[in-house]
């Protein structure tokens, strides 16, 4: 997206706030009768409702889960403002603390359980969490009042001015509303653009990848629904002080479906689509009602329509098409790399004094079931140096590699990091304890674009909360231009820098490969493992990762590398092992592994005999 | 000791119901990674149905069958158009929205055109209770998880000894792989989902006497089986058939001791510990998740 684009939304954002600024007073100004209290009404709910989309949207758009039972959240939070208000004698502000903090809390009991193996399960825990919350509010009569609800909720006060949508009280309901508002799609924008906003869409596009980068994914997806839960608790507080009245019909599963509607149709993941889809629908429910009983099957069918004619909603069917007409100009090419620079330094951690040895593996084992994968195997990588594993395939390479980064669990044996016992820790530990990774299918964020892409990789690096993330607060401010800058540069390294904006998933294969590379690098690892890196790379492009891969080294990064290159492995590797069927069958300088007869048996069998000319062993 | 007996009788033929449905749940899961979120809808179709053609003059077991029929057909379109095309990506959304979206189509519509009210449904079976130890059962009510174990046992039978039984296990383990060896995993899916739909009327078909049929059950049934399908172990057809039977009887014993009432709220908190405690589910075999 073009700055000017950008300048121009956000023109058009600072006009319709300043709009809905002056509305309310429209009528005194031009001596007209509208808007009448019903129309303001009318206004302030469209408000509330947007701001529970808001926080859906996130939900929906960032971390890929869905949640049916936002109608309940909001519920929770307005029963928590109604209560507070009656029986604590809470005020206005302390009231809707309250209710954001409880039913943020509440998120995190539903997401907690049931996001740690697939985030499908979470949306059946809202539906249920849904029916359960109408079913005790109806039920528990003491506390909710049952069937007849609570009314007679004292009116809030804010500034000494009660919460009315009277001119006497200069509207002072409508524009905390509105205030609500502008803020909470001020902390949409902060935080999908923070490193808390990447990591929730990388777990959504690749949980490996996430993984591998130091991301763990259930705390992200439960931030993530709390987060959710929040704006929902914020909006039901604003609706119990708007009705002054709760009962359980306002927040059925039929609301949810109605909430889900918005934010799909509005443009999951866009900025300006919960606005848009809250007020289409909104509007078109007010049409519906016409048809009485059929208003949920036309809810169902405008989410099926919108699903299939246009699955990015409004906003992003617009956002999509202005891109396209943008992307017709030059072509972006790739600029030589490995590139080194000076910025780069701080890029590979420099070893512990004394430290000879980055990895070490002793009797290595997995078993996955009866079949043995990795047979004990014993391996030493010296701090610097480039270490090959090679072997025919199935022979469990990629096995190793999957034990050392901590996504497999080994059966038996050691894994040692820098003299630290680090067998079984899990993934996301081990990327914070400098262990990078690439993946043999290449595993990138394809939405986004070859920058996010490295600056994912800097997750780890960000020191601040966040609340300091959505608030922006210098330090947030200092780490985020940083991971910026420091990006920038992984990307210049591999020779990307002008495909900085292009959505990995459009790059092409072998930039894929080093766009990989580079956002391992963002790790500053001391260990990097690259799972077939040369695998449908070009001539030149190998010659080029063989370069790299010796600047890095010379840099004192530890590599271990699982190849098929023959060429590629005797140009760069300091030492080499090789493995069949699981079990080291030999282990040397390349020059000797070249020569040693099992070796060759293993990959040529009996009778075979080494071919001089012999370039790549598959 | 005769109200204990009671519960656990009635609860098993409730957790009847949800075995069958969870039973579906788990075979659309095992070859999909996906499931008709609104597979509930599709069991009212099979309570609602009936009475509907009953209604018409037609006998009961045309009715039955038609109402089956109309449910296994929608399984079928429901996995074609709604979920296989959105289910391309592994971290895939869609599925649900869209079944989500029919399956509010199916109740906005059967409650506009027949209401809400619940309708009964005769059967021979629900004349005269079996008295057993002191606690009165209608045949009717021990029918449902007899069927549901009967079910189970023809699905093992099925999927050990048939071709397509042995696709199905093929694509469920491995679709790619399936595919490889000319299995056609997009058919395989097709037919299970199919299945899954006539199942789901079926156990709507043998409860309505029970419980009476009305548009709008279908929701928290299938919610209920969803969930038992996820804390039993979603590819494990035994174990979720033995978790929703347990459910069933844990329920009648909440009803019982606690209240009506407290049932949803109890026996879903009781879920969400579980799962807490078994995140993979309680009977799950190991998923090696590939890397």
């Amino acid at each position: 997206m073009t700055d000017t684009f950008r300048r121009t939304v956000a023109g058009i954002l600072i006009l319709l706030v300043a709009g809905m600024c002056v509305l309310p007073w429209y009528g005194t100004i031009f001596d007209s009768r509208f808007p009448t209290s019903f129309d303001l009404r009318i206004y302030t709910r469209i408000m509330i409702f947007a701001i529970v989309v808001i926080g859906l949207n996130i939900l929906v758009g960032a971390a890929g889960l869905v949640s049916l039972g936002h109608a309940a959240l909001y519920g929770f939070g307005a029963h928590v403002a109604a209560l507070l208000a009656l029986r604590a004698g809470v005020g206005f502000v302390p009231g809707v603390i309250g209710s954001v903090a409880l039913t943020a809390a509440m998120g995190a009991v539903l997401a907690y359980p049931s996001v740690r193996v697939r985030g499908v399960f979470l949306a059946v825990i809202t539906v249920a969490f849904g029916l359960v919350f109408v079913n005790v509010l109806r039920e528990w009569v003491p506390v909710t009042g049952g069937a007849s609800g609570l009314s007679s909720i004292p009116r809030g006060e804010f500034l000494g001015l009660p919460l009315t949508l009277r001119p006497n009280a200069w509207y002072a309901l409508y524009y905390v509303v509105l205030f609500c508002l502008v803020l909470s799609f001020l902390l949409q924008y902060t935080i999908l653009r923070s490193y808390l906003g990447r990591a929730m869409r990388a777990s959504a596009m690749s949980e490996n990848a996430a993984r591998a980068l130091g991301i763990s994914i259930i705390r992200t997806r439960t931030i993530a629904f709390m987060i959710s839960a929040g704006f929902a608790g914020l909006a039901g507080a604003l609706f119990t002080n708007l009705a002054l009245f709760v009962n359980y019909e306002s927040f059925r599963f039929t609301q949810s479906v109605e909430f889900l509607l918005m934010a799909i149709l509005g443009g999951a993941g866009t900025l300006l689509g919960p606005l848009v889809g809250t007020v289409t629908v909104f509007y078109s429910s007010v049409l519906l009602q016409a048809f009485e009983q059929w208003q949920t099957f036309f809810y169902g069918l405008m989410l099926l329509v919108v699903l299939f004619a246009m699955p990015k909603g409004v906003v992003g069917s617009i956002e999509g098409w202005l891109v396209q007409r943008q992307s017709s100009g030059r072509t972006p090419a790739s600029s030589d790399w490995p590139h080194w620079t000076p910025d780069l330094e701080g890029v590979v951690r420099p070893p512990a004094a004394g430290q000879t040895e980055t990895l070490r593996l002793e009797g290595l084992t997995l078993r996955f079931g009866g079949l043995v994968a990795v047979d004990s195997v014993d391996l030493v990588a010296t701090t610097g140096s480039v270490h090959a594993l090679i072997g025919p395939n199935g022979a469990g390479k990629s096995s190793v590699i999957n034990m050392i980064s901590g996504f497999y669990r080994p059966s038996a044996g050691t894994i040692r990091l820098a003299g630290h016992d680090v067998t079984g820790v899990a993934s996301t530990d081990m990327a914070a304890a400098g262990v990078a990774r690439t993946f043999q299918n290449t595993e990138l964020f394809g939405a986004m674009s070859a920058l996010e892409n490295v600056m994912v990789g800097f997750h780890g690096s960000f020191s601040c909360g966040i609340l300091a993330a959505a608030a922006r607060t210098p330090a947030a401010r200092r780490q985020e231009a940083q991971a910026r800058a420091q990006a920038k540069a992984l990307l210049d390294f591999v020779g990307l820098t002008e495909f900085a904006d292009v959505a990995a998933s459009s790059l092409p294969f072998g930039h894929q490969r080093r766009l990989e590379i580079a956002r391992a690098l963002a790790l500053r690892p001391r260990l990097l493992l690259l799972d077939e890196p040369a695998a449908g790379l070009t001539h030149g492009e190998i010659e080029d990762l063989v370069r790299l891969i010796q600047v890095l080294a010379k840099r004192n990064l530890t590599i271990l590398l699982v190849e098929h290159h023959v060429d590629m492995i005797m140009a760069v590797s300091d030492h080499v092992t090789v493995l069949d069927y699981g079990q080291v069958i030999a282990s040397g300088r390349p020059g000797e592994i070249r020569e040693n007869p099992r070796v060759i048996e293993a990959y040529f069998g009996h009778a075979a005999k080494p071919t001089p000319h012999q370039e790549t062993v598959q | 000791m005769g109200a204990s007996i009671q519960y656990f009788l009635s609860g098993l033929s409730i957790g009847g119901v949800y075995a069958l449905l969870a039973l579906g749940f788990s075979m659309m899961w095992s070859v999909a990674r996906a499931a008709n979120f609104n597979h509930g809808d599709i069991f009212m179709v099979g309570g609602m149905g009936t009475v509907v053609f009953l209604g018409l003059g037609l006998p009961v077991w045309v009715s039955a069958v038609l109402a089956i029929l109309i449910a296994t057909i929608a399984g079928a379109l429901i996995e074609r158009f709604l979920i296989r095309p959105f289910n391309r990506e592994p971290n895939s959304v869609g599925w649900m929205l869209t079944t989500v979206a029919i399956g509010v189509m199916i109740v906005g519509a059967s409650t506009a055109l027949l209401g809400s009210a619940a309708r009964p449904l005769p059967s021979p079976l629900m004349d005269e209770p079996l008295r057993i130890g002191g606690a009165g059962i209608f045949p009717q009510e021990l029918l449902l998880p007899a069927v549901a174990v009967l079910t189970t046992l023809a699905l093992y039978l099925f999927q050990s000894r048939t071709h397509l039984g042995r696709a199905i296990r093929a694509v469920a383990a491995n679709r790619t792989a399936a595919e490889l060896m000319g299995i056609d995993a997009d058919r395989v899916t097709l037919y299970v989902f199919a299945v899954a739909g006539g199942l789901g009327a079926l156990a709507g078909f043998l409860v309505a006497p029970v419980i009476q049929a009305s548009t709008t059950i279908g929701l928290a049934f299938g919610l209920k089986a969803f969930m038992v399908a996820i804390i039993a172990g979603i590819t494990n057809p035994a174990g979720v058939v033995i978790v929703a039977l347990v459910f069933g009887v844990v329920e009648r014993f909440i009803e019982g001791y606690f209240s009506t009432s407290a049932r949803d709220a109890v026996g879903f908190s009781i879920m969400i510990l579980v799962l807490l405690a078994f995140p993979q589910g309680i009977f799950a075999r190991k998923e090696v998740a590939k890397v």
